[in-house]
């Protein structure tokens, strides 16, 4: 799938002027978008396929009655619509993620037809959109209701498709797990509604299930890094992908995995009770500002405690989420507070996250030295065994 | 949702379906009983393993109050709340596949995770819970996407961050994952955890209960060190259902811990939690279940009982009272009682009710309660039970009523009528206890003055003269002295009853013990009748007790 479809070719060659392509390669995109979305709740009879459909049709017809054929194509470098890139605005990002990792998980890369399909070929496109009938298709689509006049481009290998399938949910995934951090932190900050758990859930799912996939390619996510307001969304993201790799090769199970990398996104949530101007401060902080920070992991755990739920999993991400800021031994006259293994394994991750990151005060470290100043520096915080442990884990990466 | 198809299921989908539907339903109905579950569900076993030995998977479309297969309807209910479609609809689930090989340990994980219970600790959704039940046979599709956006504008960040992020990822695959091989990672997959199960277990117990404890700490804190803010209430509440769930677990030292806690809570916010904890302690279910702990555990009873009642609100004595009508032991009823005395300013009409007419243990209960309170206060709510079915609890009521004067004047005025012979002894010998002698002494009198007193039993009548002679006054000192006197002639010629008065008279001068009434004594000692020998030994104890020495 590496193979880049622009090049070598003149995507101009049809009459089709480019702009009119690059329109109707929307326009195909957003309809088949839209069929896809809708397909998983309803069925292709539906009246909600209507305006999608006679779009996609439109566009197709002209497509092909211009350029004899019609051609659209996913890769890792993006869209194509008969050769020509289909280039969307960041705002259909996210829309391009879910339309590639959809058809990916069906085996397919891509659309053709010679002849334009009439809406009865088009319903059963749709028909191969709904769940019932994933994973049984062909270049014809559904063997006892095959397509007509569209054919579907199949991986050349399941092997390719997976990768690239896996590519994009991983990148789909972490880009929500970033958002959800980020967006959090707002609403929390202007307390107003914030987002459900349960769709921070979905993301850990996923990220859970990629880093079963493939580990290595999992924890490379975790080298994406950005400074400013941007910073805790990115950093909860990469701990959580550090803590579910890390906890994975420790050999927890599946639940307590993703437990670990829900608890890594709230981890630092409860600095939306911080003003920004103190979050971004490259001076040394004041007495005043040293206790608000400090206070910050209490905010975190309330951020999830206040949820209200009691069961184990929402239980120990609050404790979690806590935990992994305290020291592991207790300042003279303080009382101790046990901390749990999710809050050890946390804070190692987090330590680890922070300083391979660029702050305001410092230049990121390297792998290598940061391990060195989590063993040498902040041995009372981590968990010694753990530390090692992880040490062990990064190190495998070369 | 899902539109009329042409084509309905096979007549055996819609009988396994049935049978399906049946086990679920008896499971809803016997939902206590978990270890019964799997035996309800054999029969949907059987029936769906027979379907799957003819098509490999069977997908079942989900709907809010129905499941469909083809379009028809395999299984149907009312949609609410707590139904299996329901949950599993409103949390996303669209789809359910069963698949060959299924088990009955699947099917029976798969419908507790579909059923919704009413386990207080809430649950994780629907979806979450059958990821991670990694159920082989049993696969699910729910919809799509992460749904984080919040209306149109907020779907415009998101893609717009997305973008962004998504860009930034993906250039961090390109770049560091360039040199990784499928075989990398298959040869790291292939590595064995870095810690075996012991060193897993010993490392992450993943116990629930110290878990509690510390997330009980952790709300404190946060109360306590003023970060709660406008979460207070949801963070109280948050606190009582760790409570609910410490108390399921019967886990006393926890439940102490967290009682204690929240009883020595600073700060600002902290009585504003013990106000919204203690309305929520002082449901009378929840306190029920405590004192039915306390009746099986006897650790609750000192661990945990006191410290819960302690928190109850000024408004609880209500129900508290309600509570004493429960099957508790003896010792946590008085418990209770005194919890309820506590709080006597918002239940005392109740309170009295529960003293006239609850059974015999609880209203002694309330008695035993009433003595720690100020006498005044205690005697006046104690009266009503002057008046109960059971002689125990009048005579101990009459204890509570008499430590008051005031009361003791009002409230045994008209026992010393009562039918209770016991009762009205007692009554009187409280009344002879009295510090306002004169006015106890009068309604001693009164009594005594009545036409039916004379036919009372001889003991009774020299109860009602002792404790008159007790209160050493004026108008009691007369009436034994003219009765001594009196009694010299007989009383419409029965000389022996007249004797009798004049034997009572003696000792009510004898508990008088004044030297007043050992003049009264000695006139009569002068005689030469069984009187004057009674009156001779009187004035012997009198002098005695006054220190006049034997003559």
């Amino acid at each position: 799938m590496s193979e880049q479809v622009g090049k070598g070719f003149d995507a101009t060659a049809g009459v089709l002027p480019p702009d009119r392509r690059h329109a109707l390669g929307k326009q195909v995109f957003f309809a088949l978008h839209s069929a896809l979305r809708n397909a998983r709740i309803h069925s292709e009879d539906n009246a909600v396929f209507v305006t999608p459909l006679e779009q996609l049709r439109l566009a197709l017809y002209e497509l092909i009655a211009t350029d004899h054929s019609f051609e659209l194509k996913l890769t890792s470098d993006g869209l194509f619509v008969n050769r020509q890139i289909v280039k969307l605005d960041a705002s259909a990002g996210p829309l391009l993620l879910y339309f590639k990792s959809e058809l990916f998980s069906r085996g397919m890369i891509g659309l053709a037809a010679q002849t334009a399909p009439d809406l009865a070929d088009l319903r059963g496109l749709v028909r191969l959109f709904t769940q019932a009938l994933s994973g049984t298709i062909g270049a014809s689509g559904d063997p006892s209701r095959p397509l007509r006049s569209l054919t579907l481009l199949i991986a050349d290998s399941a092997k390719e498709a997976a990768q690239v399938s896996r590519s994009t949910r991983m990148v789909a995934a972490y880009s929500h797990a970033v958002f959800f951090v980020g967006r959090t932190i707002e609403l929390l900050h202007s307390g107003a509604q914030v987002i459900p758990a349960w769709a921070a859930s979905r993301v850990v799912q996923d990220l859970v299930d990629l880093q079963l996939e493939a580990p290595l390619h999992f924890l490379q996510l975790a080298h994406t890094k950005a400074g400013g307001e941007g910073y805790w969304g990115y950093h909860a993201a990469n701990v959580a992908v550090l803590a579910i790799s890390f906890s994975a090769r420790l050999g927890f199970e599946k639940r307590r995995r993703h437990e670990l990398g829900m608890a890594a996104l709230f981890h630092d949530v409860g600095m939306a009770a911080l003003p920004a101007a103190l979050l971004n401060k490259e001076e040394p902080l004041e007495q005043r500002e040293l206790a608000a920070v400090k206070a910050s992991p209490l905010f975190s755990a309330r951020a999830v405690l206040r949820e209200g739920e009691v069961h184990a999993a929402a239980l120990n991400r609050a404790q979690a989420v806590y935990e992994c800021h305290l020291p592991l031994t207790a300042a003279p006259g303080e009382a101790q507070r046990e901390i749990g293994a999710m809050g050890r394994i946390l804070a190692i991750c987090e330590a680890y996250d922070a300083l391979t990151t660029t702050r305001p005060y410092r230049r990121a470290h390297q792998p290598q030295k940061a391990l060195r100043i989590m063993q040498n520096e902040l041995g009372k915080k981590l968990d010694s065994r753990l530390r090692r442990l992880f040490a062990q884990v990064i190190e495998s990466l070369g | 949702m899902a539109e009329e198809r042409h084509q309905g299921p096979a007549p055996e989908v819609l009988d396994a379906f049935a049978a399906f539907s049946r086990s679920l339903k008896r499971i809803a109905l016997y939902r206590h009983a978990r270890d019964k579950h799997a035996s309800y569900l054999e029969p949907a076993l059987v029936a769906l393993s027979g379907l799957l030995q003819h098509e490999p998977v069977i997908t079942v479309a989900v709907e809010p109050n129905a499941l469909l297969v083809s379009g028809a309807t395999v299984y149907s209910e009312m949609a609410r709340e707590e139904s299996l479609c329901f949950r599993l609809h409103r949390d996303g689930v669209r789809s359910i596949s069963f698949s060959r090989g299924l088990t009955l340990r699947e099917l029976l994980t798969f419908t507790e995770v579909a059923l919704p219970d009413e386990r207080r600790s809430g649950r994780e959704d629907a979806v979450t819970e059958l990821w991670k039940a990694d159920l082989v046979n049993v696969s699910y599709a729910a919809i799509s996407g992460y749904r984080m956006e919040q209306g149109e504008e907020d779907r415009e960040r998101l893609q717009n961050a997305i973008g962004e992020v998504a860009g930034r990822a993906e250039q961090t695959l390109q770049r560091f994952t360039a040199g990784i091989a499928q075989e990398d990672e298959l040869a790291f997959r292939a590595l064995p955890p870095m810690l075996g199960a012991s060193e897993l277990r010993q490392l992450d117990p993943a116990a629930v209960a110290p878990l509690m404890r510390r997330s009980v700490r952790t709300v404190l804190d946060i109360v306590e060190r003023g970060y709660a803010s406008r979460d207070l209430g949801v963070l109280t509440e948050l606190l009582g259902r760790l409570i609910d769930e410490l108390m399921e677990r019967c886990d006393d030292l926890a439940l102490e811990e967290a009682l204690k806690g929240a009883a020595l809570l600073e700060g600002k916010q902290a009585a504003e939690l013990r106000a919204l904890l203690g309305v929520r302690l002082a449901d009378l279910s929840r306190l029920a279940q405590i004192l039915e702990h306390a009746n099986q555990l006897p650790s609750f009873n000192t661990r945990v009982v006191p410290h819960w009642l302690a928190l109850l609100p000024p408004g609880a004595g209500g129900v508290l009272l309600d509570a004493l009508e429960m099957q508790v032991k003896p010792s946590h009823r008085v418990m209770v009682a005194r919890a309820a005395a506590a709080r006597l300013e918002g239940c005392r009409s109740l309170y009295q009710a529960k003293l006239r007419f609850s059974p015999t243990d609880v209203s002694r209960a309330l008695l035993v309660a009433l003595r720690e309170l100020p006498s005044e206060q205690g005697a006046q709510v104690a009266a009503p039970a002057l008046l109960h079915d059971s002689s125990a609890v009048r005579r101990d009521a009459l204890t509570v009523v008499a430590s008051d004067p005031q009361s003791a004047l009002t409230f045994l005025r008209p026992i010393l009528g009562h039918d209770d012979v016991e009762l009205r002894v007692a009554a009187a010998e409280a009344l002879g206890k009295s510090q306002r002698a004169e006015e106890a002494a009068a309604v001693l009198l009164e009594a005594m003055t009545q036409s039916g007193f004379p036919k009372r039993g001889q003991e009774e009548q020299s109860a009602f003269h002792r404790a008159l002679g007790n209160l050493h006054s004026q108008a009691g000192l007369e009436f034994l002295r003219q009765r001594l006197v009196a009694g010299r002639r007989s009383i419409f010629g029965v000389r022996k009853k007249a004797a009798q008065l004049r034997h009572l008279a003696v000792q009510g001068l004898v508990a008088d013990g004044s030297p007043a009434s050992l003049e009264q004594l000695e006139l009569v000692a002068q005689g030469r009748d069984e009187v004057a020998d009674a009156a001779r030994a009187a004035a012997r104890r009198v002098r005695q007790a006054l220190g006049r020495g034997t003559e």
